[in-house]
């Protein structure tokens, strides 16, 4: 957030949205976007992404005592046209009937500004998302990550005052993901708007975003800086759906737990509704005579720069462990297993148990 | 020579009778409109004569028909396309109910929409001899296909996604309708336009209940030539009619197949 302060601060004042029929999909919600912040919503299906990103956008109007505010200007009975923001679609939605540079000076003609001013800012944006040579194309005859940097130059070439993106990556195969989401991440911060943008994908959340909101049944649970998500996630549920931590559901004792696989001392003693929680990079491998806990690999998959393994019977589901070793255990030994005391945390059970 | 199964040659011949079935009275009826004298056979000459007499006897009611159906394509596309819009962004189970309740006329009998017009207007004269008439009848009976064609396409190309890009970029509802619903549905309005012309020159139930000698059309002329004329003359007539049709036909199915495959891109 080291960035310059331009760009407009979007303010969600107690925003609901109820559909017809009873569904509440997202529950009264304050949120606040600061000037030129990227801010990802990152939440499984279903959990009111979608409809906070629409509701700042006017393609949904918040239920009667919410408040949608770009700067001071209450934008809440604004319909997205008079709302000057610049959208992503999953799809694109890019229209078949206009080629690529038509397609993106389409905000800027619709506006009303002169051939030359449109041309002349058509041809910046074209540059800046490296679609030069594409310009007289057919959409139809782009590729996936083509397709993306058209939407991306279509919803910047007016200049919007907020920048949203509903999954912007999820319609392309994964090795051009990656790609692309280092790209849109570069892109982003060049252009120093607010931007926001949903997701179901925590990393492409934490590669691009300044902050992360994790949501999950229509309520934001945590909002915060990538970093501070994955090292202090403020429950179970966003240890697990973030950066995938391993669950262990032991029954208390003192200071201490007992699992299947043996004893696990924690560093403090555990409250009712609270569990134990380990990331699988944090968990070390060691010889099982005289280890705290033991169980037997089930699963080994190589990732190149590390191992996965599946470890079982050391709790009472599959642990999950990161082993950097080239010759990590194989199938079927017997193994134990180290866990750092400052590897633990200690946070709220995810009641829902929504993550695995 | 390879051998040809006995399933496969049955095959074969029923494909054979099946198209002899169906050709040979076509043919013999063009063939009929072409000879000098039906009775004699072909050997009593090939004319165009009696072609001659169908356009003399006749031509105002083909003219008639084109204009109708060309008036007909107006009011369909006029009427239909907006409608499809509304009813696309309507949605849901009101904009089915509506879509049933257009395309009534469909399953009411040609004869009983007649009837109903008649009743209702039989009594304004100078509406009720005049081809406007006619044209009443046709658009109730076309303008289902037209708005059924255009929310086919609509659906197609995800219409309502293409939109919200458009409002995003700050375009009003009806610049998105002439920007982006009007010219991405093209293929949707070409073939309905199609269907409407088609079934607006071969309608015959409801125009024959609705014409009177003044106001003839092209089907209501051949029943009438086959009625009154000599067979050579209402067998000219089916052969003008063909050639009328088959080629919207042929431009129907192209604008069809056309059609299937947007979306699919």
């Amino acid at each position: 957030m080291s960035r310059s302060a331009d760009g407009t601060r979007i303010r969600l004042n107690h925003c609901a949205k109820t559909y017809p029929g009873g569904v509440q999909a997202l529950k009264a919600t304050d949120l606040e976007v600061v000037p030129g912040e990227i801010m990802a919503l990152l939440g499984p299906s279903g959990c009111g992404k979608t409809t906070m990103l629409r509701i700042i956008a006017g393609l949904e109007t918040p239920d009667r005592q919410g408040r949608v505010l770009f700067d001071d200007d209450d934008v809440t009975p604004l319909p997205i046209e008079k709302r000057a923001v610049g959208m992503v679609f999953q799809s694109y939605a890019l229209f078949p009937n206009m080629n690529v540079r038509a397609n993106i000076g389409y905000g800027l003609k619709v506006a009303g500004l002169p051939r030359q001013q449109i041309d002349h800012r058509v041809d910046e944006v074209l540059g800046l998302c490296q679609l030069e040579a594409f310009a007289g194309r057919s959409v139809d005859a782009l590729s996936g990550g083509q397709r993306q940097r058209v939407a991306l130059a279509r919803a910047v070439a007016p200049q919007p005052r907020v920048l949203l993106l509903d999954e912007p990556l999820s319609a392309l195969d994964a090795a051009l993901r990656e790609q692309l989401r280092d790209e849109l991440a570069r892109l982003l911060r060049q252009l120093s708007i607010t931007a926001v943008f949903v997701t179901h994908d925590q990393s492409e959340a934490m590669a691009i975003a300044d902050r992360v909101a994790v949501m999950r049944d229509g309520v934001v649970l945590q909002i915060d800086r990538s970093e501070a998500i994955y090292h202090k996630p403020a429950n179970g549920f966003i240890a697990t759906f973030v950066g995938g931590a391993n669950h262990l559901p032991g029954r208390a004792s003192g200071s201490a737990i007992d699992l299947p696989g043996g004893r696990l001392d924690l560093p403090q003693a555990l409250t009712a509704n609270q569990s134990v929680y380990v990331r699988p990079e944090a968990l070390r491998i060691i010889p099982p005579e005289g280890a705290g806990l033991v169980g037997r690999v089930s699963g080994r998959l190589f990732l190149g720069t590390h191992y996965r393994l599946t470890i079982d019977n050391v709790t009472t589901g599959p642990l999950s462990v990161l082993s950097a070793d080239p010759n990590p255990p194989a199938i079927g030994d017997a193994v134990g297993v180290e866990v750092p005391s400052e590897a633990i945390m200690v946070l709220d059970s995810d009641a829902a148990g929504a993550a695995a | 020579m390879p051998r040809i199964s006995p399933v496969k040659s049955l095959q074969l011949a029923v494909t054979l009778a099946a198209c002899l079935f169906l050709l040979v009275p076509a043919i013999m009826s063009v063939m009929a409109g072409v000879t000098e004298n039906y009775f004699r056979g072909i050997s009593s000459g090939v004319t165009l004569r009696w072609i001659g007499e169908v356009w003399r006897l006749y031509s105002d009611s083909i003219w008639r028909s084109m204009l109708i159906a060309g008036v007909c394509l107006v009011f369909t596309l006029v009427i239909g396309v907006p409608a499809a819009y509304a009813l696309n962004r309507l949605g849901g189970r009101l904009s089915r109910i509506i879509e049933e309740f257009i395309s009534l006329p469909l399953a009411v009998p040609g004869l009983a929409l007649a009837l109903a017009l008649l009743q209702l207007y039989g009594t304004w004269k100078g509406f009720r001899i005049s081809w406007w008439f006619i044209l009443v009848g046709h658009v109730l009976y076309t303008l289902p296909f037209m708005i059924r064609s255009v929310m086919a396409i609509f659906a197609a190309i995800d219409l309502k996604t293409l939109e919200e890009g458009a409002a995003s970029l700050g375009a009003s509802s009806w610049r998105r309708f002439i920007d982006i619903a009007v010219p991405n549905a093209m293929p949707g309005i070409l073939a309905g336009s199609l269907t409407v012309v088609t079934l607006s020159i071969g309608e015959f139930n409801l125009t024959w209940m609705l014409h009177t000698p003044l106001t003839k059309t092209l089907p209501v002329g051949l029943a009438d030539s086959y009625a009154s004329m000599r067979l050579e003359i209402a067998s000219a007539y089916t052969l003008v009619f063909f050639v009328m049709i088959v080629p919207l036909l042929v431009a129907l199915q192209w604008a069809s197949s056309r059609l299937q495959n947007v979306g699919k891109r």
